[in-house]
């Protein structure tokens, strides 16, 4: 068995990322993925830091990888990542490669239409959250860690929010302008008819919705139109 | 002072061990099995003290009659982890020192499911330079009452006198949930009685010390929540003077308006000093729950026979932020005295946590384990390390405690990790 934690920023954004993955472990009969174990990782995110980059980059419009900002940014991002390794190990004594650590994040920034996630600042945060990825390895290994014990994981930043993925089930997103909706309340009310996610979750509507539309059926709309879902799609569908 | 203390088995905690210092910190997110801890401790030290075999002897003041210490069903079904075996032992251990004197104990309780009776089994080491000692009860044969106590008093161990005072000791924790109304008179504790449990009866110690000369013992009748705690101030104004001083000074720091205690028509109020010519009073409950929060905590380290462990929840609810560090230091003090306490807290707060930067060796992060709902104790500095070696926390320095290197960092740095959420999980 495969243990799935899902490093997220709200509950609803849990519950979208685990029924997209179900999509796609469903559609691709996976025999090693088919029962895999989902863990909230709901103590942990990386909104915060996330947010505090993007603030301090986007007055200085610096975006690079070097920047002190990018370099805060990194450092901050391999703690939590440590943080989801040692959930892992508490949670099964032992960590595997096999287990995985979904890095999702809403970036609440808007992309007006599906070239844009390409523009420098929108790819440097997803270029940015792979380095700590990467550095994450590094540091590991300079401790010791052989691969086999550490976690695949795997960034998922949605612009702007997780919503997008569903919309892209229901909707023609790139007809409708979608992506240019803000988060909340305009994504949110678009996509669960109201505003509030609580309500959404509490009178039934947000699960509904994602037993729905959020289907197998649907995985080449999401891949034709969120570009930034496509390496997740990739990693998992073998 | 104890250095060690553990459970096993104890409800969510199957094998849990800390090393302690005059101040340590358990954080943990809710529902992870702190209070258990605290409960295991106080639970395992109410059964000490009840095997004492002074208790009940006249002479002793505040002994109350001899109760049965028969070990029973409820001492052993109710405590044990729900999903462990139905005769795995529960169990508690601790190391305690005084000089060059080190006492190592262990007690385990285990039903005997053939004769459906309760067995427990306790072992003493003490090592000191040059001279040991090994007691046991229950090892050889099976025994049904913690007795080791009054086994070392009838025998000729040579150490005596420091065993009476480790068990003195042992028997001496006390586990506090301060509640503002409960602390402030108004509300009733449940107590079992008849079988049952009962609202508590409202206390009256300065009639009972008028009337029977029966002193109170002040860290047991304050009450876990605080029900007795305006009683309790009331008596201390009346009859333990120097106690009341070292209690109107702690809290005179902590509010400088505070003007004292008085009593008035029988009851007890609070005065203060409003720059007027006369000093207002006021009734219990029209005082801030800060206050009275801060006013237990004062009292307790104010008393002459402070307990040996004081086990302390969620220390921070009603403290502002500002004042914190001067509560916390009232703890330092009280550990620095003479007749040593030591303080376990419970937090959720980043502003207690960020006065432990300096000592993470002695701050423990609990953690419940959903696959199987054991509760699982990581210490804070070990478990840091691998951040500081990787670079993503910069520390202060590094000192040696205790034959260990202790990471120093800087408290924003704590304050970032638990935000993240990354403090939680280490």
């Amino acid at each position: 068995m495969r243990n799935i934690a899902i490093l997220r920023d709200g509950y609803s954004d849990y519950l979208v990322i685990k029924k997209f993955l179900q999509c796609l472990f469903g559609k691709h009969k996976s025999e090693i993925l088919s029962d895999a174990s989902f863990i909230d990782l709901e103590s942990l995110n990386i909104v915060n830091p996330l947010t505090k980059y993007l603030d301090k980059a986007s007055k200085k419009n610096d975006y690079t990888f070097h920047s002190v900002e990018a370099n805060d940014l990194i450092k901050e991002l391999i703690s939590i990542y440590y943080g989801c390794y040692n959930r892992f190990y508490t949670e099964f004594d032992s960590v595997t490669n096999k287990e995985i650590i979904i890095v999702n994040a809403d970036a609440e920034r808007l992309l007006n239409d599906r070239a844009t996630y390409f523009v420098d600042w929108a790819y440097n945060v997803k270029s940015l959250i792979n380095l700590s990825i990467e550095r994450f390895y590094e540091e590991m290994v300079k401790q010791g860690y052989p691969y086999e014990s550490l976690p695949f994981i795997i960034p998922l930043i949605l612009f702007p929010s997780s919503e997008i993925l569903v919309a892209s089930c229901i909707y023609d997103i790139t007809k409708e302008r979608l992506r240019s909706l803000t988060p909340n309340p305009g994504l949110k009310t678009k996509v669960y008819g109201t505003h509030s996610i609580n309500e959404a979750i509490t009178n039934g509507d947000l699960p509904r919705i994602l037993e729905e539309y959020l289907v197998e059926e649907k995985l080449e709309e999401i891949y034709k139109e969120i570009p930034e879902a496509r390496m997740l799609m990739h990693s998992l569908s073998s | 002072m104890f250095t060690k203390i553990g459970l096993k088995n104890f409800r969510t905690h199957k094998d849990s061990e800390i090393e302690l210092d005059d101040t340590t910190l358990l954080i943990g997110s809710n529902n992870s099995g702190k209070s258990n801890f605290f409960s295991g401790l106080h639970y395992f030290s109410r059964l000490v003290s009840l095997s004492n075999p002074d208790r009940g002897n006249p002479k002793f003041q505040n002994n109350r009659p001899n109760v049965s210490t028969e070990l029973k069903g409820n001492n052993y079904f109710p405590q044990k982890h729900s999903l462990s075996k139905e005769d795995e032992p529960i169990g508690f251990s601790c190391e305690w020192s005084l000089y060059q004197t080190k006492i190592t104990y262990t007690l385990s309780i285990y039903p005997d499911l053939m004769f459906e009776i309760i067995n427990c089994r306790e072992v003493l080491e003490l090592v000191s330079p040059n001279y040991n000692e090994i007691h046991t009860n229950g090892v050889e044969s099976p025994a049904t009452r913690l007795d080791l106590r009054k086994i070392i008093k009838n025998s000729n161990s040579k150490r005596k006198d420091i065993i009476a005072d480790f068990f003195q000791n042992l028997s001496s924790f006390y586990y506090y949930n301060f509640q503002p109304s409960f602390l402030k008179g108004e509300g009733i504790p449940l107590v079992f009685f008849g079988g049952k449990k009962q609202p508590a009866t409202k206390k009256n110690y300065i009639k009972e010390f008028r009337e029977t000369n029966w002193y109170p013992n002040i860290p047991s009748e304050i009450g876990k929540e605080g029900s007795n705690l305006q009683d309790v101030l009331a008596y201390i104004k009346e009859y333990e003077e120097e106690t009341y001083h070292r209690f109107f000074g702690y809290l005179k720091r902590f509010v400088k308006n505070f003007n004292g205690l008085i009593i008035k028509d029988g009851e007890l109020k609070w005065q203060f000093d409003m720059g007027g010519s006369n000093f207002p009073f006021y009734e219990p409950d029209k005082i801030s729950d800060g206050i009275v929060k801060a006013a237990a905590v004062a009292l307790l380290c104010s008393l002459k026979n402070p307990p040996a462990l004081i086990l302390l929840e969620e220390v921070e609810n009603g403290i502002n932020q500002k004042k914190l560090s001067e509560f916390l230091s009232w703890l330092t003090n009280a550990s620095d005295n003479s007749t040593k306490t030591q303080f376990i807290l419970s937090s959720h707060s980043p502003s207690v946590i960020r006065e432990f930067s300096n000592k993470l060796d002695f701050v423990y992060n609990i953690h419940l384990r959903e696959r199987d709902y054991v509760s699982k104790l990581t210490n804070l500095n070990d478990a840091i390390k691998p951040l500081v070696d990787m670079g993503t926390i910069q520390e202060d320095s590094t000192i040696k405690r205790n034959g260990k290197d202790v990471i120093q960092i800087k408290p924003y740095h704590l304050i970032e990790l638990f935000y993240n959420g990354v403090l939680g999980e280490l």
